[in-house]
């Protein structure tokens, strides 16, 4: 067993030698290059880009119009015209995933961006100058994460109402605390290191050493978490907007696609199946990005993080 | 050790009240006039006065709040707008539906959860392994409302083994809603378990009792398991947060008459002092069980305990 393990790794250290000795090449070529390695990543990010390019090409992509209805063709399974059928008002179940990808898709990242600047602000802010202000800030954290994410967005949405912007709103806020929290913890390793008391020391202010100096020397664990919140984002919207606090019909958002044809199950299932297998690929590519670029970004959390 | 508690517990006090103000909030950051929202937009001028006066919406916020913070300190939150009863009893009567479904997910993730973790990290990038993980990634992917359609259109409408919807009439009733919400939690446990095992096998006294000759199998549930299972406890306390919000989805799709399903109601008729009852008894419970989770964590780790006392 310890041998086979040993086998294992042997390939992966010598690799990490190999590419400290090549300074030339640059630490993002690298990253890169071991990501390419992990299968699991690469088989994710590729579905992940043709998710993204539909979304992007969808009057394109899809065939019909996502909202025009045709009741005569009804709740259908698959056919050569619609080849993932038709939902309870006759509209083809394939192109409102299609556009559904849109929705989803900007919902997480406008969420997550969110969620990343005031966050990693927040973060930088009280990691740097420590004292009262980290007190105050790193408190109003543990009231956000008092409440599981997805209920404090639900919370949210009940007092501002629903709607798809309120939604982005509730889950960027939810996912505050826990960039600002990855931020800070850095900020705390990276100013004790020498470079930091070099520009402290030459008279640098302070917006320079925490945006040249520490910021960019943070982001690995920032571009990880970004990935996997993006999932639990789109996930969460999802969910919202199948409760009927988000996107409300006839846009075509898959949470919402779900609710609406729920009823109809016994008739036809395909618009339910459908919109659901395409949140559950979305969140599952970038769950395997994320993970692979977590091992990427930092090889000896491989098989251990 | 009991110092440790006391710390632990003033720690919470804080966080509780800064989620009461929010909670309170709720009802004041939607927009419009809660008294309108409350009667509907037809109501005469007197009735939302007199309205106003009775729920002292015409006092100044703070006032407003630390009124209504006594009250709930006494569990009071008002009574719910749609049913006049009480909005505690309402929680009451919910709550054990909410509590069974939880612990039995709780059960399942942990029976099951463990067990994958310790077979995926003993034999690290195996044939277990990678199905494993790969089963628990799309188990983390899942959203528990589609799952839950899912299993309802396979176990209810086609092979008709349990029923839908509803909880009394026996076990069968708990099938589907358990296995749903418990999915989730499974695969993080699952994950967790192998990762923070593989990492205790690397340790030297692991090298030592390999050294010493002992059986692998010994090696793993005696040694190492010890060491993996502090992390796994505070993934429980966790998993149970997710547990919650997945409670939410997972009892709507049940029609299961818990919590869950109260909050999404009582959004849905934004029924203001039901919403903020459900929400303040979320916080409260999540509270309890990290509190727990934490108290549990110091006592199976002995280094903790002794940096306490």
């Amino acid at each position: 067993m310890e041998a086979k393990e040993m086998t294992n790794s042997q390939p992966a250290a010598k690799d990490t030698v190999v590419e400290e000795l090549t300074p030339q090449r640059s630490e993002a070529k690298r990253i890169f290059r071991r990501l390419l390695k992990n299968r699991r990543a690469v088989v994710g990010g590729i579905l992940l880009l043709i998710i993204i390019l539909m979304a992007i090409f969808a009057p394109f992509v899809a065939p019909y119009d996502p909202v025009k209805q045709n009741i005569r063709n009804r709740l259908q399974g698959p056919s050569r015209e619609h080849i993932l059928g038709t939902d309870q008002f006759g509209r083809d179940t394939f192109s409102r995933v299609v556009y559904g990808a849109r929705i989803s898709l900007r919902v997480g990242f406008s969420a997550i961006l969110i969620a990343v600047v005031v966050g990693c602000l927040l973060g930088l802010v009280a990691g740097y100058y420590g004292g009262m202000l980290d007190n105050i800030i790193m408190r109003i954290m543990d009231v956000l994460m008092a409440l599981p994410g997805f209920l404090l967005a639900l919370a949210i949405v009940a007092a501002l109402g629903p709607g798809m912007q309120n939604v982005i709103l509730a889950i960027g806020i939810s996912y505050i605390p826990s960039f600002a929290r990855l931020m800070r913890s850095s900020v705390l390793t990276v100013r004790e290191l020498d470079y930091v008391s070099a520009a402290e020391a030459l008279g640098s202010s302070d917006a320079r050493i925490l945006f040249r100096h520490i910021l960019p020397n943070s982001l690995n664990p920032i571009i990880v978490m970004v990935t996997l919140s993006l999932a639990g984002a789109i996930l969460s919207a999802a969910g919202l907007s199948f409760l009927g606090m988000g996107a409300q019909p006839p846009t075509p958002e898959w949470g919402s696609m779900i609710s609406s044809s729920r009823p109809f199950i016994r008739v036809s299932h395909w618009c339910v199946t459908i919109p659901g297998l395409a949140i559950f690929t979305t969140v599952l590519c970038l769950n395997l990005v994320g993970d692979g670029l977590r091992d990427a970004l930092d090889p000896r959390m491989k098989d251990v993080g | 050790m009991l110092r440790y508690i006391i710390r632990r517990l003033l720690l919470v006090i804080p966080v509780l009240i800064g989620i009461s103000i929010f909670v309170f909030l709720i009802m004041h950051l939607t927009p419009g006039d809660p008294a309108r929202l409350m009667l509907g937009e037809s109501a005469p001028t007197e009735q939302l006065e007199q309205l106003r006066e009775e729920l002292g919406l015409n006092d100044p916020l703070p006032v407003q709040y630390f009124r209504w913070l006594r009250k709930a300190l006494r569990l009071d939150f008002g009574r719910s707008l749609r049913s006049k009863k009480l909005v505690t009893d309402e929680i009451m009567a919910r709550l054990p539906a909410s509590a069974e479904l939880a612990v039995l997910a709780v059960a399942i993730s942990v029976i099951i959860g463990v067990p994958v973790g310790i077979l995926s990290a003993s034999k690290p990038n195996s044939a277990f392994d990678n199905v494993a993980m790969v089963g628990a990634l799309c188990g983390i992917g899942m959203p528990a409302f589609w799952q839950g359609i899912m299993f309802i259109l396979i176990f209810s409408v086609s092979l008709e083994w349990f029923p839908s919807s509803g909880r009394m009439g026996g076990w069968q009733y708990y099938v589907l809603p358990a296995l749903t919400l418990g999915t989730r939690s499974m695969a993080g446990i699952a994950r967790m378990t192998r990762s923070s095992m593989l990492e205790v096998l690397q340790q030297d006294f692991i090298r030592t009792a390999t050294a010493k000759g002992l059986a692998r199998f010994r090696i793993i549930f005696v040694h190492a398991l010890r060491n993996a299972l502090i992390p796994v406890v505070t993934m429980v306390g966790l998993e149970f947060g997710g547990l919650m919000a997945g409670a939410v989805l997972t009892e709507t799709i049940f029609a299961w008459p818990g919590i869950g399903r109260l909050v999404v109601e009582a959004i849905n008729n934004k029924d203001f002092p039901l919403v903020q009852g459900t929400i303040m008894t979320f916080a409260l419970v999540y509270a309890l069980v990290n509190l727990i989770v934490d108290v549990l964590y110091a006592f199976l780790d002995p280094r903790l305990r002794v940096r306490y006392n």
